[in-house]
């Protein structure tokens, strides 16, 4: 097989993007991935490992291993803080790229860290794992250097002479066969949800406990850096919500939810958990196993809160409505986990437009229409970008994206009279 | 002639990797168990025999031999028997619907209908069979009441409510307990569905009481949760959920082409590793319904992947990492078979002595660690090169402060990937750890650890990964059992348990790494020094 002068842009360097360029490459493809974000992997890579005494098959693991895998593969060119400043089609694709200035030099670095412990302003992001390189990046609306030029200290400290602040923007072109979009999803921001999210510290989102379980694996209060007594969930913000109109399903949220909860509960087992939901999904292959234990370790209430008041002590007083009693309840919880939904990325609305294709009512595209009406087009959707879907159901849709380019660009080629 | 691929199956699943895969320049026998089934005539009258594509009719795999590459499969075809040389194997059935009377002491009959059957009065064409006269007013629909539902099938009642209420004087009631919305699409139609006029009860801590008279009549009193009021209902037609269950061939073909089950009976077991249509075994895919429960448009769209795995599996060079497969050898063999039967890929034929197949071999090392007569080797992992990536300066008996020297297996998935994780994100690591990265937990053999504990260290630290997530599936477990043998000898000859220690970990748990091993050194800075060390 030798399709090595073939090259395929991925826009997106998520589980959806990183998958369907390790596949492309097992067809000899060259593929090049644009990340807009300094840091590769998309939303899972910032998840917690949730195997209590077993594996549950979170797939936060295989977010890890595509990204290693793929930054290994020299047929595949990652470009990160990177985005399409044009694409123009005659027989191929002409992709034009904008790459914001590499502030921090990848090569250079040894991530040891002194950037993020020195700056003042808050301004330095890490990454989240190994296949981050380089770990940190500058945050161009926080650093002081770009607000007034009064700070050049990580560039002053950095040992390894690898910061420079004034790098500049790059450019660069190129020819590709095909597009394949891999922009994944927003997750929904409940500010404006009676829950007092960013007004209340202890009210947090499940993905904010992704990463605090990742960081530190336990539960802590964000107020104090205490372990909390108790702990509620409340599912489908943002989805399932016809007021909204977000009249879809986000689908990985009770999988998630549960996870962690059960994880919090097998490492903190002081911890009560209360989890309010409108219907619990299925997820995995031995889901009512998983969720019989669930129902003995956590309190499972049918109900989603009206409201949100702070209490003492930085707690939070949630109000509900209990049918089976028929009466309102007020507990107190010490945290409070959103499970926000996912949302389509406003970004896609742009793409739909440049390239012709269809997306739902919502604004989610879908795999089976964008991949039908692909040929002779050579532009292909996957992963969340396409509706709320998990990390296996991802990896799931970027064999059969990949298998699809293949298709389009070899075999049907080869077959063509 | 040698067919790049067997496909086995009757269903849907399998004429579609079959169709996927003619447009490819590949070859391919199916075999089918079917024969005078009509839904199947009508698929197998869409393919005429060709020299790409031969369809087997009453068929079925009887045995299984060789290895990816060069399966030998025996084959019953009507009366006769057939030997047929393959490359690869795609184990495609269809699933099995069983309906759900019993679990809601329901006999099926007029008024009691499965939902298959229910579907199958109403196709899609428009040119409906009512099940029963115009009289039926009121139908009910029983949807994971007695057993948790899937959402492909509440996606497919709704479907159905639609066209009924549409009709005009049909009402429709879905009871169920959780409404499972969990796809794209489906939160959506049940909003379309509610509006159209069906009814939606849930049940979360009460249920339906449904009984059916002499004459078989359908009564049912439930409780609306909400509002505490009580309700009768007398449907004209009871439609009763499924529960949808491997194809009963698995078991019997799993056994015969040496694939896992899991424990619901499909030939995948419950692993990420298996993503997504990967077997224990290389060269053997399992696709749609025989590997999990799948819609039917999750299942025409694998074919995608089932055909993509083909493809990339016979353009792949399965001997690129030859260094690091076991080989056995015969001069010292005993021939016990016990690597035959642990090899968790099957990778170990009888010729007629034990030999590894290379392509087959994953390199976990599992039969070099268990071999009794130490006649297997794989590069790096004999005792002496482990213990060479353990060596570290003798401490100086005298000197204040004692640092524990630890010796940390790590699987090279996992627990190593977790370190390298550790060290990037600057948590501290105890400054007498030393590491062995091995390819599975299950390749750390009693000799490992009972010749490390008299290296120059403190204490031994093995990091697996988690189980369920372990990539050869018994590693982990077999790591664990030697692990616990050994613990209970220590206190024998002079040493506190606590010396030797086992966790699991998943590739992403820098911050647990890094807590595990300064606890473990805490503890060690506590017992002191190993009192049998460097003692060989
Ligand atoms: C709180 C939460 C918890 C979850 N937990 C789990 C779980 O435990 N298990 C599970 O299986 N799933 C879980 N999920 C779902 C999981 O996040 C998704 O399956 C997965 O992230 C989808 O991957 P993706 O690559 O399609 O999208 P993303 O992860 O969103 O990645 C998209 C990438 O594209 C980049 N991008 C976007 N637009 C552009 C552009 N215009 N140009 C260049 N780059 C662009 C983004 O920066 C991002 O890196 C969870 C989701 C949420 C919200």
């Amino acid at each position: 097989m030798d399709n090595s002068k073939k090259n395929v842009t991925i826009i997106g360097g998520g589980v959806a993007g990183l998958t369907t360029a390790i596949e492309l490459s097992q067809y000899s493809f060259q593929v090049d991935v644009i990340e807009k974000s300094p840091f590769l992997g998309g939303h899972g890579i910032q998840y917690a490992c949730k195997a209590t005494d077993r594996c549950v098959k979170c797939g936060a693991c295989v977010v890890e291993e595509k990204l290693k895998t793929a930054a290994a593969l020299s047929s595949i060119r990652l470009h990160t803080e990177s985005q399409i400043e044009k694409i123009t089609q005659s027989k191929t694709y002409s992709v034009s790229l904008l790459k914001r200035p590499a502030f921090i030099n990848p090569t250079k670095c040894t991530n040891c860290g002194i950037c993020f412990q020195r700056c003042p302003a808050d301004a330095i992001n890490r990454g989240f794992s190994t296949g981050n390189q380089p770990l940190f990046a500058i945050s161009k609306n926080k650093c002081l250097y770009f607000k007034d030029g009064s700070c050049t200290l990580c560039a002053s400290k950095c040992p390894e002479d690898a910061i420079t602040l004034t790098a500049a923007e790059t450019t660069e072109s190129f020819n590709s066969d095909a597009i394949v979009l891999a922009t994944g999803f927003q997750p929904y921001n409940p500010e404006k949800k009676p829950y007092g999210y960013h007004r209340f510290v202890n009210v947090i989102t499940n993905l904010e406990l992704e990463q605090m379980l990742r960081r530190h694996s336990v539960a802590q209060r964000p107020s104090d850096g205490q372990a909390p007594g108790k702990i509620a969930f409340i599912q489908c913000v943002g989805s399932r919500d016809a007021k909204l109109n977000h009249l879809w399903c986000s689908k990985v949220c009770c999988g998630s939810a549960l996870r962690m909860a059960r994880l919090i509960r097998s490492r903190q087992p002081e911890i009560e958990i209360s989890f309010f939901y409108i219907d619990v999904q299925s997820f995995g292959k031995n889901f009512e196993a998983f969720y019989r234990e669930a129902q003995n370790e956590i309190e499972m209430i049918r109900s989603i809160p009206a409201d949100i008041y702070p209490a003492e002590d930085d707690s939070l007083r949630a109000i509900y409505y209990d049918s089976s009693t028929r009466q309102s309840h007020e507990p107190i919880f010490d945290l409070v986990i959103l499970s926000i939904g996912m949302l389509p990325n406003p970004d896609n609305s742009q793409h739909t437009e440049m390239f012709g294709l269809k997306s739902d009512p919502f604004g989610f595209w879908s795999y089976e229409s964008s991949s039908a009406l692909t040929n002779g087009k050579g532009v292909f959707t996957v992963g969340a970008a396409n509706g709320p879907m998990s990390i296996a159901e991802t990896v799931i849709q970027a064999e059969q994206t990949a298998w699809q380019v293949y298709n389009d660009l070899v075999i049907e080629s080869n077959n063509a009279p | 002639m040698k067919y790049d691929s067997l496909i086995i199956g009757s269903g849907p699943c399998a004429f579609n990797i079959a169709e996927e895969l003619l447009k490819t320049n590949m070859n391919m026998m199916l075999v089918c168990k079917d024969q005078d089934d009509a839904s199947f005539k009508a698929r197998v009258a869409g393919y005429p025999d060709s020299t790409q594509l031969k369809i087997l009719q009453d068929a079925e795999v009887m045995a299984c031999s060789g290895q990816v590459g060069r399966y030998n499969v025996i084959l019953r075809n009507g009366q006769k028997t057939i030997s047929q040389v393959v490359k690869t194997i795609i184990v495609a059935e269809k699933d099995d619907y069983q309906p759900n009377f019993a679990s809601y002491q329901l006999k099926p009959n007029q008024q009691v209908l499965s939902f298959s059957a229910m579907q199958a009065c109403m196709p899609e064409n428009g040119d409906e069979q009512w099940p029963v006269n115009e009289d039926v007013k009121h139908i009910l629909f029983l949807n994971g009441i007695a057993s948790e539902s899937v959402a492909h099938m509440l996606e497919d009642m709704m479907r159905l409510c639609l066209r009924l209420q549409s009709s005009g004087n049909i009402q429709t009631y879905i009871f169920t307990r959780n409404l499972k919305v969990a796809g794209n699409g489906i939160e959506s139609l049940y909003h379309q569905t509610k509006d159209a006029g069906t009814l939606f009860i849930k049940f979360t801590t009460t249920s339906p009481e449904i009984v059916q008279t002499q004459t078989g009549d359908v009564q049912v009193s439930y409780q609306d949760e909400i509002t505490g009021q009580l309700f009768q209902l007398q449907p004209d037609l009871t439609v009763v959920d499924e529960t949808i269950k491997p194809n009963d061939t698995l078991t019997s073909l799993g056994a015969t082409l040496g694939l896992k089950q899991d424990s619901n009976g499909f030939l995948q077991t419950d692993n990420v590793h298996r993503l997504s249509v990967l077997t224990n075994r290389k060269g053997i895919f399992t696709m749609g319904p025989s590997r999990s429960i799948m819609s039917s448009g999750a299942q025409r769209l694998e074919a995608r992947n089932a055909a993509a795995a083909v493809v990339k599996l016979l353009n792949e060079d399965l001997n690129r990492d030859e260094d690091n497969k076991a080989a056995i050898d015969t001069s010292v063999c005993v021939k016990c078979l016990t690597c035959l039967r642990l090899c968790p890929y099957k990778a170990i034929e009888l010729n007629p002595q034990p030999i590894v197949t290379p392509e087959a071999c994953e390199g976990c090392s599992i039969c070099v660690a268990e071999c009794p007569a130490l006649a297997i080797q794989m590069m790096g992992m004999t005792v002496a090169d482990m213990m060479d990536r353990f060596q570290s300066e003798i401490q100086d008996a005298a000197s204040e402060s004692f640092e524990p020297q630890l010796a940390c297996f790590c699987c090279s998935r996992s627990a190593a990937r977790a370190k390298e994780l550790a060290e990037t994100l600057s948590f501290n690591l105890p400054a007498g750890l030393r590491i062995a990265e091995v390819p599975c937990a299950g390749a750390i053999s009693l000799n490992h650890i009972l010749s490390t504990l008299r290296q120059n260290v403190d204490a031994i630290i093995v990091l697996t990964c988690h189980p369920d997530n372990c990539h050869s599936e018994v590693g982990q477990q077999m790591v664990n059992h030697r692990i616990a043998r050994i613990q209970q000898l220590l206190p024998q000859i002079g040493l506190d348990p606590e010396r030797l220690m086992i966790r699991s970990l998943a590739s992403n748990m820098g911050a647990e790494f890094a807590h595990i091993l300064a606890e473990q050194a805490n503890i060690i800075r506590k017992i002191g020094p190993n009192p049998i060390k460097g003692s060989h």
